[in-house]
C-alpha cells in the first residue's frame, strides 16, 4: 500500500514560501546529487497539489519536480476554473471535495505507489485527518524571514514526529519524518 | 578571534519556543545534552536577551529537592556556573547567579568583549530545556541565571 508523502524545502527559519510566494530564495540552493528527490520521484504514483501551489506553478511555470514528474495529479480547491490545471504539459485534474476524498482519488490514481503532497495547508489537513505517513523537509541554508509557515496551527498541542533518516545532499539537509509511528 | 554564534534549539517548524514559552517538547535526550555540554566547553560567554532567561528561570520549583541529577546536567551546571552571562534586558530590574544584567547596547558589548579570547562567544539560549535548567538550580553550589521581580 502506497504511502501520503509531504514533500517540501523550507529555509533554516521554517519558511517554504517567502512574501507573496517568492520562491526565488530556494532557485540557487545546491541539492547535490538530489537523491532523495529520485527517491521520492521512483516510488511517486500521483501528486495531490495545494492551490497556492498551483498558483505558483500557474505563474512560474516551474513544473512539479521541474517536470520530472509526469504522472497524474490533482489539485484540491473549491472555486475550480472550468479548464483542468496544466503543469509542463501534463493535464491534471482539479478536486472540489473533502481532504480524505481527495486522498482517496489520488491513492487510487497511484495505485498502490505513494502520493506526494505539495503545499503546507493540503499537508496541515492531511496530518490533521490522520492521512499523512511521512514528512520530508530539504532544510536550505537560507534565512528567509517571511512567508509561508511549514506548519500554522495556532492553540494546538505539538505532533511529535518520529525520526527516520537525517542526511547531508549539497547544501540541503534532508529530515525525514514518520507521522504515522509517533 | 572568536566567533559569535547564534545557536537554537529549534522544531521542525521553526520554532523556538510555543505559546506562553512553552519549551518542554525541546528537552534533549542524553545525545543531545552531551553535544550541548561540547559546544559550552568552546565558550568564553554566553549573551541572553531577556525572555529566554525569564523561560529559565520561572518554569520549576527550584526549593524541591533533587538529589541525584543525572551526570549530564552536572557537567552542564558546571560549565554554565563557570560563563560569565550577560543579559540585556530593558524590563528585568534584577538577577541572580553569575549573570551580569545590562539594560544596555547588547550589539556595542559585544563588539568591545573579550575580543582577544580564542574561544567562542554564544548568543541566545542552550537548547536545555527550562525544567532541566531549573533542575540545575538544585545542584549545590549552582545558581542558574533567575530574574527576580
Amino acid at each position: 500500500m502506497g504511502k501520503v508523502l509531504w514533500h517540501t524545502m523550507m529555509s533554516l527559519d521554517g519558511f517554504i514560501a517567502g512574501a507573496n510566494d517568492d520562491m526565488q530564495w530556494m532557485s540557487d540552493v545546491d541539492g547535490g546529487a538530489r537523491r532523495t528527490v529520485d527517491e521520492v520521484l521512483g516510488s511517486a504514483g500521483a501528486l495531490l497539489v495545494g492551490r497556492r501551489t498551483q498558483d505558483v506553478e500557474d505563474r512560474n511555470q516551474p513544473g512539479f519536480y521541474g517536470g520530472a514528474f509526469r504522472g497524474p495529479f490533482f489539485v484540491l480547491r473549491h472555486d475550480p476554473p472550468a479548464e483542468p490545471p496544466v503543469a509542463k504539459g501534463v493535464t491534471g485534474q482539479f478536486l472540489d471535495v473533502e481532504i480524505d476524498q481527495a486522498v482517496g482519488v489520488a491513492k487510487e490514481a497511484a495505485g498502490g505507489a505513494d502520493v506526494v503532497v505539495l503545499g503546507a495547508n493540503i499537508a496541515r489537513q492531511c496530518l490533521e485527518a490522520g492521512l499523512l505517513d511521512e514528512i520530508i523537509v530539504h532544510v536550505a541554508p537560507v534565512l528567509v524571514g517571511d512567508g509561508v509557515r511549514l506548519f500554522a496551527r495556532s492553540g494546538s498541542e505539538p505532533v511529535r514526529l518520529e525520526s527516520i533518516s537525517s542526511v547531508n545532499e549539497g547544501e540541503t539537509t534532508v529530515l525525514r519524518y514518520s507521522v504515522e509511528a509517533a | 578571534m572568536s566567533k559569535l554564534i547564534y545557536s537554537m534549539g529549534v522544531s521542525l517548524d521553526g520554532y523556538i519556543a510555543g505559546p506562553d514559552a512553552d519549551g518542554e517538547w525541546a528537552a534533549p535526550d542524553q545525545e543531545l545534552h552531551r553535544f550541548h555540554n561540547e559546544q559550552a566547553r568552546e565558550r568564553s560567554l554566553q549573551v541572553f536577551g531577556s525572555s529566554p532567561l525569564r523561560g529559565h528561570g520561572l518554569l520549576g520549583d527550584a526549593d524541591e529537592p533533587n538529589p541525584s541529577p543525572p551526570g549530564d546536567q552536572l557537567e552542564f551546571a558546571r560549565i554554565w556556573k563557570g560563563l560569565p552571562e550577560p543579559v540585556f534586558s530593558k524590563t528585568l530590574q534584577t538577577v541572580e547567579g553569575n549573570t551580569r544584567l545590562s539594560h544596555g547596547d547588547p550589539v556595542g558589548a559585544v563588539r568591545e568583549g573579550p575580543g582577544r579570547c580564542r574561544r567562542r562567544w554564544r548568543q541566545g539560549v542552550p537548547a536545555i530545556s527550562a525544567r532541566r535548567t531549573a533542575d540545575l538550580s538544585r545542584v549545590p553550589g549552582t545558581r542558574c541565571a533567575r530574574p527576580r521581580g
